[in-house]
């Protein structure tokens, strides 16, 4: 027998010897973690139970993100919810703009390999690249796992992405998901694992990891995931995760495997209205833009600000673009500050604002116009994801966003 | 229960995600009934003042796609929805449906073909089976662990269920 890494994992929280795909197991949950759109949510559903405590005040961590500083009149009264939560509960991990959920839980140290982690946000898929199983849940659900620290999942199969070669100049970890997203399609791998794996990989950094699981749920997936290497060690070594639920596999049956040759990659781009609806940059170059974003837990780490800033260096924005930059915590806006990044996107005409979700959900920091047209390095464009439903994203790499930015048309970043 | 019962259909295409279900600007009503006069608002802008309880919705692939918002199918469950037929489903979406008491059903694209918009169809909840243009479509049963929280009303009230049956032990 060999199993998967999902297999694996849900195979030891559920307290079982194997699991196949397809069986339903109980599993038992390391980290589960609220933001602040689905607090309230969560804490009505959770008052229905008759348990009156948390199953373990140390394995939930409370965001707010989405709705930093406040939107609306409501914001306000989600933070306190949080507050009075976190407070009459004894949970001690609650961060109120800190930062988005999905830079915060790798960077606090809230997940290490091996673990079962469940948020109420569906890009929590991202924590697979620590080796975790990592997905999202909906409200009713999360107050179940508050109160039981259980949660009842259907093993996945499991697609297999072996990675070779390595990626040429101006192609980065965006590029490679998206290209998987032009094989897979938006649902090619519902209700599937994605593992990957290949000599390649370990010429990924943690963020480039991030980068990918990230955009696993736009495959439609449960969970994607990177088995723990020697770069995971260093990365949970400095954010002081716990390894102790460290699990290895060796040679894993997977039920699909896709060979990609990294070097074969170019720049991509998914065009509007669709994330599957992805092609070469080549073929959109030259449409002009008015507002280019870099930011998101998909694309807003330090590594992705370097490279944009090293293409914004000393340049200026056109007048008709409004380049938004968005750190994905503070620890990366300090980060900028003290590096002088942050002067390079100033200095070119960029708005920096504070951490947090608010362009890439459509509701503050940027929203788009009925004519808009959108360069951004987020996760979806869907019909008015970023405001009008009649506006138009093209989501690509931190690179072209930034070429694309400083030419105030999409432009190839590999390219001068 | 047992009788079979006349339903109308409201057909959907692919890919329709949860911004679509219920837009973002909606989820900050605290009125969940309020909140549902704008359901597929984007697609179907006539859906939610016309909807009728029973009604089912036959969609194409990956319905429910998108964020992990559980207004999506609380709204159309608020609306009187209880049962959605599609070639697949998002797997977030279709875990809140069970978790709140909505049945998702999985079929295949021949039988989607078989739906008209607006059309009737006749349910049969004993024998688990649509009717619909002298065909008979069954529906897959669920696995005993989802039944029983579909039985139970959903999660909640299954979790509560649990907890008392270990309270009397």
């Amino acid at each position: 027998m060999s199993h998967t890494l999902t297999e694996k994992i849900l195979a030891c929280a559920s307290g079982k010897e194997s699991v196949s795909p397809g069986d339903i197991v109980d599993v038992s949950v390391n980290t589960a973690f609220i933001h602040d759109v689905f607090i309230s949510g969560v804490v009505e559903e959770f008052s229905k139970l008759p348990h009156k405590k948390v199953w373990h005040p140390d394995g939930i961590v409370l965001i707010a993100d989405h709705e930093v500083p406040a939107v609306s009149e409501w914001a306000g009264e989600c933070y306190k919810t949080m507050l009075r939560f976190a407070e009459t509960q004894d949970i001690k991990r609650i961060h109120i703009a800190e930062g988005v959920c999905h830079q915060l839980i790798p960077e606090k140290g809230y997940v290490g390999p091996g673990m079962v982690l469940v948020g109420t946000d569906s890009h929590t898929t991202t924590h697979g690249a620590l080796g975790a199983f990592s997905t999202g849940i909906g409200t009713t659900e999360m107050a179940a796992v508050l109160a039981t620290g259980k949660i009842w999942l259907k093993v996945p199969e499991t697609i297999h992405f072996e990675l070779s070669g390595s990626l040429s100049k101006g192609v980065y970890a965006k590029d490679i998901v998206l290209s998987m997203l032009q094989i897979l399609g938006a649902e090619g791998a519902t209700y599937k694992a994605i593992e990957i794996t290949g000599n390649a990989v370990k010429n990924l950094t943690m963020a480039d990891r991030l980068t990918i699981c990230n955009m696993g749920v736009e495959m439609g997936a449960k969970n994607a995931l990177f088995a723990p290497d020697d770069i995971t060690m260093a990365y949970i070594k400095s954010s002081g995760a716990d390894a102790s639920y460290l699990v290895n596999v060796e040679s894993p049956r997977y039920s699909q495997t896709i060979q990609m040759n990294l070097s074969e990659i170019k720049p991509m781009l998914a065009f509007p209205k669709g994330v599957d609806d992805v092609h070469p940059v080549d073929e959109a170059i030259g449409t002009e833009i008015h507002e280019a974003f870099i930011g998101s837990c998909t694309n807003g780490r330090y590594e992705d600000f370097v490279v944009a800033a090293n293409i914004i260096r000393g340049k200026k924005v056109p007048g008709h673009v409004r380049l938004i930059i968005t750190p994905a915590s503070m620890q990366i806006y300090k980060r900028l500050i003290e590096d002088g990044l942050a002067m390079d996107f100033i200095n070119a005409g960029a708005m920096i604002t504070n951490p947090g979700c608010g362009l890439c959900y459509g509701k503050h920091g940027g929203v788009l116009s009925r004519t808009d047209v959108a360069i951004a390095s987020n996760n979806r464009n869907f019909p008015g994801r970023l405001g009008h439903k009649d506006s138009q994203v093209y989501l690509a790499s931190p690179a072209t966003v930034a070429r694309s930015a400083v030419y105030g048309k999409i432009s190839a970043p590999d390219r001068e | 229960m047992g009788e079979t019962m006349q339903t109308k259909v409201w057909k959907f295409t692919d890919d329709i995600d949860t911004d679509q279900i219920i837009a973002t600007q909606y989820l900050v009503n605290p009125d969940i009934n309020d909140m549902a006069r704008y359901a597929m608002e984007i697609p179907k802008p006539e859906f939610a003042s016309s909807v009728q309880t029973d009604d089912i919705i036959v969609a194409r692939n990956n319905f429910g796609c998108g964020s992990s918002r559980e207004q999506a199918p609380l709204v159309l469950k608020t609306l009187g929805v209880k049962m959605i037929l599609a070639v697949s489903f998002a797997r977030i979406f279709y875990r809140n449906c069970i978790n709140l008491g909505i049945r998702p059903y999985e079929i295949k694209l021949s039988q989607y073909n078989l739906f008209d918009d607006q059309s009737a169809v006749t349910y049969d909840p004993q024998m688990n089976y649509i009717g619909v243009k002298n065909e008979t479509i069954s529906l897959n049963p669920f696995p005993p662990f989802v039944e029983s929280i579909l039985a139970a009303g959903g999660l909640i009230a299954h979790v509560t269920q649990q907890f008392n049956a270990n309270q009397e032990k």
